[in-house]
């Protein structure tokens, strides 16, 4: 069972989020709690994205949307920290979301998160494509990250 | 494969890809992939058709218009597979302006993105 960790750090007074700076005032919070190398990198891959603006893409993407952010930050916090997971990516998409993803043989795993408080999750494995949009709460961030160690356990998610 | 007119089969489709270092991954073998977000776009992927142009004139054009991005290619084919739709969408500024789309909705579903992603070449970085 992953720990659970509070909810990211608001500034209302920020136009744009720093995620490190929050997350190392986290860390002090909560007494130094460590992080995994995959974590770390996550973290500070997702604070990048802070510096995109309007048309990041050439596309006419929009910036990323701050709850999408915070929801994707939680979703790493919660993962275990005495696991790398090598295979987990994040990226910033045009809409404003915030995607991860983790990708072994022919199995897929997406998530997709908004800022509506939802989160999408596609699982793709050969043919087979499952997509549902949930609530992001603790509860579904539990049910992720059993999907994220399923696949890193057992390379599949049948 | 039925490739719809005025396209032709193999004809190539090139993206704009910026900022690379936040949209590609490296897969279990160490290849530079694409993410899947390179291709979510609720208007409609938007891209540059060959139209019988040499690669490389294709590639240095758009290149022109989107200046500091990698471009990448899918070919019609390619669409074909992952059942996409695409139309050509010519403007002013860029006779070759088409535009990818899912079957019902601009945006491509996500299996689609995902499988366009997978078939995407790096032209140039």
């Amino acid at each position: 069972m992953s720990s659970h960790v509070q909810p990211f750090l608001r500034d209302e007074d920020s136009r744009v989020s720093n995620l490190v700076s929050n997350y190392q005032q986290l860390m002090i919070n909560q007494n130094k709690r460590k992080i995994s190398r995959t974590q770390g990198a996550l973290i500070r891959k997702l604070d990048t994205f802070c510096t995109l603006e309007d048309d990041w893409n050439g596309y006419e993407a929009v910036p990323i949307h701050r709850e999408a952010m915070e929801s994707a930050f939680q979703f790493v916090m919660n993962l275990s920290s005495t696991k790398e997971y090598r295979q987990l990516d994040i990226f910033p998409v045009p809409n404003g979301h915030v995607q991860i993803e983790l990708e072994r043989g022919h199995t897929y795993l997406e998530f997709e998160f908004r800022e509506d408080g939802q989160v999408d999750i596609f699982s793709m494995e050969g043919n087979q494509e499952k997509e549902v949009t949930r609530l992001f709460n603790q509860s579904c961030i539990d049910d992720m990250i059993r999907m994220v160690d399923t696949i890193e356990n057992k390379g599949t998610l049948l | 494969m039925k490739i719809k007119e005025p396209f032709y089969n193999y004809e190539k489709m090139y993206r704009a890809v910026k900022p690379l270092e936040q949209m590609w991954k490296k897969d279990e073998h160490g290849n530079q992939i694409p993410s899947s977000a390179v291709f979510k776009d609720s208007k409609g992927v938007s891209v540059d058709r060959q139209n019988y142009r040499d690669n490389q004139d294709a590639v240095n054009f758009i290149q022109w218009n989107f200046k500091d991005s990698s471009i990448i290619s899918v070919t019609v084919n390619d669409c074909e597979e992952v059942e996409a739709n695409y139309l050509s969408d010519p403007t002013e500024a860029n006779p070759y302006h088409c535009i990818i789309r899912g079957s019902d909705t601009m945006e491509l579903r996500k299996a689609q993105a995902k499988r366009l992603s997978k078939k995407a070449v790096l032209e140039t970085q």
